[in-house]
């Protein structure tokens, strides 16, 4: 994927992560795990791909340490996939994978 | 030795939530007896096992940054209460405007959870808005007052806790409509925590209607107070005039037997198909009617024994039919006037919280008891059968839906040949006024009704604020029963909405069963004596002549504050605020407020003014950044109110005089 093509996945998959995890806390009554399957596919191919990358501007170990939360984040959003906790998927995709994407976007966004 | 966290805790709950703390204690001891006398029992549908082998599991886990997290199974389905790598990210969304709460917000919580919530709005909101905890779990309850100190916040604010074990849901409707007010309604704070819609959906539900009933109600009495308030007062005033003349519910229990069944006739539209069977039950139970029903009702013959009267904007054509005039009426001192002035006969009031009419009877030590309205006359006519002791009550007419697309019975507005000698426009004019009051002429088309459950049908459609009362009756026959067990309520509507706890069927098996005894009911209310008699009918006459000259007094008062509000608006507009003169001013205010409220009929002039009232109310509760701008605020919205206070008591004066000044 080229730079700018990866910059548009990563801000619109960003956005609508943003948009499912606000409806959630504030709808309250919102069913998350049933809202974001459909953006999942997306979720996945962006781990894979900050899986793969070889230089994002940190230090191995550094790397290794951001790799595993990656990991950690996938496993934590197949639990509450199985298990329908939305608690669990706001804590993996808000404060997990939305953080990560965030680090991608122009500074400000 | 150290105190454990559970300790600190409830140490802690000691101080605000001590029934609470009991209901703990006392679990746990049975927990231990239990425990000690032999073996777990299978079978837990016994209360006191409940609570404690609730059968979830609560595992402790440390999040990702190390901080204690619940996941909690139960039922197959297995939920964190937070996350693991923010535990509190939720809860410091929710609670990130608390610190803009106005005084008393009450903030409404399903769950405890791990205590997260509790402590974001700890941080944020002021001391004195109000938490109310609804907690579905009691194992939930107490691992989280072991694992985590909330005793500091259970020490320095005031937490209502409710759990499911020993709160019953009417307890938290009651919990949660003490709390609510329309001035703090829009700012009121309702959250459900994570994960407990997953393991408590029914409760979850159960719980959001039940505190959506007391925010509704809340919602359509200032509603209803604001649309009828230009004429409540106008109403009052007109119908004082029969005070001195009146009797009171209360009489009726004397002499009313217990041992007939009241039968209530509402004007639903199944009254078309039994009110015929009802000259059967005349002369052997107490028949009282709402006033629409009595159109019908007459016209069929049947006259009842009473009749009643609530709505202040209800015509006068509803009733206006020979004979319905000497018929012993119960009434609502807010009624139409136009109504009570057509009707001669006795008319029976109750309490309803006026101050200076509950003073004329409480100065003659007459007893004078209230009755829970309900918004309707039916509902209060049930009321009044219930206080009155009588064990049986029949239920007609009473359909609280749409029968056949139809939400009245024929006859209870003018028919067709009432129009017949009119012009077409003046006919035109008579349909249209009947179908704003609510009588649609035709069928209804009723896509997009609500639909429940019916007595004969499977679902019947209904409306609102029908809705409302059927409600209102459940919850009713509901508490009556808790209070009274030999209590029957039944439903002989013959159609309609099912009313849970009425025994259903039809009106002829009903008066088989119940109607034996005949009594005549006319001579014993015909022989019932006014209220207030010789000496008393003189003092009330005096008193009703005094109205007027308090008015005026209001009046005058309210002239007086106008004066004291413009000297504050000329100091705020001053760069520096002398605060003494400041102080000064406001302690004058406060005594001359003082007397204001102290004069009775300043009641009648406040609830006249219900949405000024409703605006000042609301400002009240926020506050102002600097003194100048709270003088600039007190001012403005004080010299509002006292305009309208002023000009209010002086067109009641108006009426006062036209009205009740000339009473004999």
């Amino acid at each position: 994927m080229s730079e700018v093509d990866m910059l548009k996945f990563v801000t619109e998959l960003n956005n609508r992560i943003t948009l499912l995890c606000e409806k959630y806390v504030v709808m309250n009554r919102a069913d998350l795990v049933a809202d974001v399957k459909a953006i999942l596919p997306d979720v996945q191919k962006f781990a894979m791909w900050f899986l793969e990358a070889k230089d994002i501007g940190v230090s191995e170990a550094e790397k290794q340490i951001m790799d595993n939360n990656v990991l950690l984040m996938i496993k934590d959003i197949n639990e509450a996939l199985e298990f329908s906790d939305s608690a669990l998927m706001y804590d993996a995709l808000e404060c997990g994978v939305a953080q990560y994407l965030r680090l991608f976007l122009p500074e400000g966004k | 030795m150290k105190k454990s966290i559970y300790e600190k805790n409830i140490e802690a709950l000691k101080k605000h939530s001590m029934r609470t703390v009991n209901y703990i204690e006392d679990k746990k001891k049975q927990f231990e007896t239990d425990r000690e006398a032999g073996p777990v029992l299978d079978d837990k549908e016994t209360f006191a096992e409940k609570g404690m082998f609730e059968d979830i599991e609560i595992e402790v886990e440390p999040s990702y940054e190390g901080t204690p997290i619940f996941r909690v199974k139960k039922d197959g389905v297995r939920v964190y209460l937070n996350g693991r790598r923010d535990p509190n990210a939720i809860p410091r969304l929710w609670a990130d405007k608390f610190d803009q709460l106005p005084r008393t917000t009450p903030i409404l919580m399903f769950g405890i959870g791990n205590g997260s919530f509790l402590t974001e709005v700890d941080k944020k909101a002021r001391d004195d808005v109000k938490i109310y905890i609804h907690e579905p779990s009691l194992k939930i309850f107490l691992k989280c007052i072991e694992e985590i100190d909330l005793s500091h916040i259970f020490e320095n604010r005031e937490i209502v806790i409710s759990l499911d074990d020993n709160t019953s849901y009417e307890e938290i409707a009651s919990i949660v409509s003490g709390c609510i007010n329309i001035a703090n309604l829009e700012f009121t704070k309702r959250y459900i925590l994570p994960g407990y819609i997953s393991l408590y959906p029914g409760e979850v539900k159960k719980y959001l209607e039940i505190i959506r009933k007391p925010m509704d109600r809340e919602i359509t009495n200032q509603a209803t107070t604001a649309s009828f308030s230009n004429i409540i007062s106008g109403s009052l005033l007109y119908n004082a005039m029969y005070l001195p003349d009146c009797n009171t519910t209360y009489q009726l229990a004397n002499v009313i037997p217990r041992d007939i069944p009241a039968i209530i006739v509402a004007a639903g539209p199944s009254l078309d198909k039994n009110i015929k069977d009802l000259k059967r039950a005349k002369g052997k139970a107490f028949i009282i009617a709402a006033d629409t029903a009595m159109r019908p009702l007459l016209k069929e013959g049947i006259v009842p024994d009473m009749f009643a009267v609530v709505d202040p904007a209800k015509p006068l054509e509803l009733v206006e039919v020979p004979g319905a005039e000497n018929i012993p009426l119960v009434t609502s001192v807010y009624s139409s006037q136009k109504i009570l002035a057509f009707h001669t006969g006795k008319k029976f009031f109750f309490d309803e919280g006026v101050t200076f009419i509950n003073k004329l009877f409480e100065e003659r030590n007459i007893d004078f008891k209230n009755l829970t309205c309900g918004g309707s006359v039916a509902t209060l006519a049930f009321s009044l059968a219930y206080v009155l002791g009588i064990d049986r009550i029949i239920l007609i007419g009473q359909d609280l839906a749409l029968s056949g697309n139809k939400d009245h019975a024929s006859g209870t507005a003018p028919g067709e040949e009432s129009f017949r000698d009119l012009s077409e426009e003046e006919a035109k004019k008579k349909k249209d006024f009947w179908t704003q009051h609510g009588f649609v002429d035709g069928e209804i088309d009723t896509t997009g009704f609500i639909m429940v459950p019916g007595n004969v049908e499977e679902m019947v459609p209904t409306k609102s604020n029908l809705k409302m009362y059927l409600n209102w009756y459940e919850d009713q026959i509901k508490g009556c029963k808790g209070y009274r067990p030999d209590l029957k309520v039944i439903n002989a509507t013959e159609g309609g909405a099912r009313i849970e706890g009425t025994d259903v069927m039809t009106l002829n098996e009903a008066i088989d069963e119940y109607c034996g005894r005949e009594v005549d009911i006319k001579s014993l209310i015909d022989n019932i004596p006014p209220a207030f008699v010789k000496e008393g009918r003189e003092k009330v006459v005096d008193r009703l002549h005094n109205i007027e000259p308090e008015f005026r007094k209001i009046a005058d008062n309210a002239l007086k504050q106008i004066a004291v509000y413009k000297k504050i608006d000329n100091i705020a507009k001053s760069k520096g605020i002398p605060m003494n003169e400041y102080r000064k001013l406001l302690v004058k205010l406060e005594k001359l407020s003082k007397e204001m409220l102290k004069i009775p009929m300043y009641q009648l002039v406040d609830d006249s003014l219900v949405d000024a009232r409703l605006i000042l109310q609301k400002e009240l509760l926020l506050e102002e950044d600097s003194i100048l701008e709270e003088a600039k605020e007190i001012s403005r919205k004080g010299l509002i109110y006292m305009k309208l206070v002023n000009e209010c008591a002086l067109l009641l004066a108006d009426v006062a005089k036209a009205s009740i000044s000339n009473v004999k």
